[in-house]
């Protein structure tokens, strides 16, 4: 029976949706505008090996959205508007002339297969009516609002997500919090790893001798989705570690 | 009388011969005019192009591997307006526009190839009694010299012309140029450079420093004068540490407004050994389609030209301490950016 309910989680391939809410209320009738939203996709291998697909839908409002370039590994659905990045460019990139209503809320769903050194990453970031971008707090580039770093084969890495507010020293006169971020409701369905719960719930009735293990661990505290439970995997004493099956750790490839 | 004469012009004969240097630049090439003038004059033996030629260019083989910032080349184009550029292939000879000299401070060599600019100005080989582009490769394999010639060229406007040229040294990658007749008189604007750019500069120079101008619309040129540029080169080398720490690295973000590439690299010290400063950076075998925008020079030493940038220049990185350092990349064509990461640090050339 555990054996089942492990197979259930390996072999689900995507990461838990997650709805991304950014604050666009400045940028109405800015002048600097019209604004740019823009989605970008870089390869980590840099050899566009295709492997991993972001997935972007369930915009909140996508009559604000008029699509104005593309460029590498895109597909576009129009009704409703949804899209997909795929990493078989080293830069893979969607832009939308954006209308803003008081708030941008769209769906982000991501495959994570591994590139080895440097990860394959997902941006979301602002262009003002000049294409210049809207600086921001991100630590890393200084223009993502957004940022999804995919999993690399360094043992300390796994996917991270970065949202990051408005640099206040832009002179666009752009004040934008850091976007929120909260996972999708879902319809407990196989091809999704947001059914860790069920799987989870699963484990749980199956093996008693695990159940104080689990909710007394790292596991329900940190339970979010599946980079923060295998970062507390790896923070569970060696006794627990034992008896993970090795499945649910390659799930960090 | 006769003391404070002699005193006198030797006195100015002192300040009209002080030799001048510039650099070393951000590749390590370090330029100077006390090299010993001796023209090579091709301009009977060797092969000819551009002749009744107005802003023209010819693509030239070179017979041997030429190393210029560390990038080794074969070909170069040469062109009627007095610069030589190196090419990788003749096809990227065709259209360069160079007419129009430029101040390398502020703008790049035409198509921002890498060039060598002996005397850029707007030079024509059409009309009478001009000369035009000789080439020939002079001495023994190891140490032979490729010899490009300009003679009897016209600055636009001038009724004289001008004669120099620009020597490749095999091995050592010198690069000499000599001046036979460049003073056109007083009154020409053109004379002594006047009118021209004089220099070297890498692609990419003006952003990463690594070019020297000696001269752009200065009269500070002579006949019978010689510059020599040339890489440094280096007394000791800085270490490589590599093995001592843990570089990780940051996904891509494309700047629209820069057009650059973005990459952040944490370097953390792995060993229990402090690291001292400088501590470098550099970037091997990085993918020709890219070159990186704010890189501090090119690397000399161990494995030559490859990029690379300073992460601190003072202070030490502790056991299990990390900094950081934003890389950016100039990839116009977006294809795929890859390298090997090397660390290097202390005294010593990168």
């Amino acid at each position: 029976m555990l054996r089942l309910a492990t197979a259930l989680m390996v072999a689900l391939p995507a990461v838990c949706g997650t709805i991304f809410t950014i604050d666009t209320s400045s940028l109405i009738s800015n002048p600097n505008g019209p604004f740019t939203a823009d989605f970008q996709f870089t390869d980590g291998s840099g050899t566009g090996d295709g492997n991993n697909t972001i997935t972007i839908s369930n915009f909140s409002d996508p009559s604000s959205l008029t699509l104005s370039s593309q460029f590498g590994g895109v597909a576009v659905i129009t009704s409703p508007l949804s899209f997909t990045l795929t990493d078989t460019s080293f830069f893979n990139d969607i832009q939308f002339i954006l209308a803003p209503d008081a708030s941008l809320s769209f769906d982000l769903d991501a495959t994570q297969n591994f590139d080895v050194g440097t990860p394959d990453t997902f941006i979301f970031d602002i262009l003002d009516r000049n294409l210049n971008n809207i600086p921001t707090l991100n630590p890393n580039n200084g223009i993502a609002f957004i940022e999804v770093d995919l999993p690399t084969t360094s043992p300390t890495a796994a996917t991270q997500i970065i949202t990051s507010a408005s640099d206040p020293s832009n002179t666009d006169g752009v004040n934008i919090a850091a976007p929120t971020e909260s996972a999708v409701a879902q319809t407990p369905e196989p091809s999704s790893l947001c059914t860790e719960a069920v799987s989870l719930a699963l484990v749980l009735l199956m093996s008693k001798t695990r159940v104080k293990w689990l909710v007394d661990g790292p596991i329900l505290r940190r339970f979010r989705g599946e980079p923060r439970i295998l970062s507390a995997l790896s923070d569970s004493s060696p006794a627990a570690k034992a008896e993970i099956p090795d499945a649910i750790l390659e799930c960090r490839g | 009388m006769i003391r404070q004469t002699v005193i006198l012009l030797t006195a100015l004969t002192s300040v009209g011969w002080a030799t001048a240097t510039r650099g070393p630049d951000a590749g390590g090439y370090t330029a100077t005019d006390s090299a010993v003038y001796s023209f090579v004059d091709i301009s009977g033996t060797g092969a000819s192009v551009l002749g009744g030629v107005d802003d023209g260019v010819a693509p030239l083989i070179v017979p041997f591997s030429f190393q210029f910032y560390g990038n080794a080349y074969t070909m170069v184009c040469a062109s009627s307006n007095g610069a030589l550029y190196f090419i990788t292939s003749a096809s990227a000879c065709a259209g360069i526009n160079d007419f129009s000299n430029a101040d390398l401070t502020v703008a790049s060599p035409a198509g921002n190839l890498p060039a060598l600019l002996p005397f850029w100005s707007d030079l024509t080989f059409q009309v009478a009694g001009a000369g035009a582009v000789s080439y020939q490769t002079v001495g023994s394999p190891g140490t032979r010299r490729f010899v490009v010639q300009w003679t009897n060229a016209y600055p636009a406007g001038s009724s004289s012309p001008v004669t120099f040229q620009a020597i490749l040294f095999e091995g050592s990658n010198q690069i000499l140029f000599q001046y036979q007749t460049v003073d056109l008189g007083v009154g020409n604007a053109a004379s002594n450079g006047g009118l021209a750019t004089v220099g070297i500069a890498n692609a990419g120079g003006l952003a990463s420093g690594q070019q020297i101008e000696w001269s752009y619309d200065a009269a500070v040129l002579g006949n019978s004068v010689a510059l020599s540029f040339a890489p440094t080169t280096p007394t000791s080398c800085a270490g490589n540490i590599t093995v001592q720490v843990t570089v990780t690295r940051g996904g891509f973000a494309f700047n629209e407004g820069t057009q650059r590439f973005l990459q952040t690299i944490t370097v953390t010290n792995s060993s229990a050994a402090p690291i001292v400063a400088p501590f470098y950076l550099v970037l091997d075998g990085l993918s020709a389609n890219a070159s990186l925008a704010n890189a501090t020079g090119v690397t000399v030493c161990q494995t030559p030209g490859s990029p690379y940038i300073t992460i601190f220049t003072s202070g030490t990185l502790t056991a299990g301490q990390a900094a950081t350092v934003q890389l950016q990349f100039a990839n116009p064509t977006k294809a795929g950016i890859t390298y090997t990461p090397r660390i290097l640090s202390g005294a010593g050339t990168p």
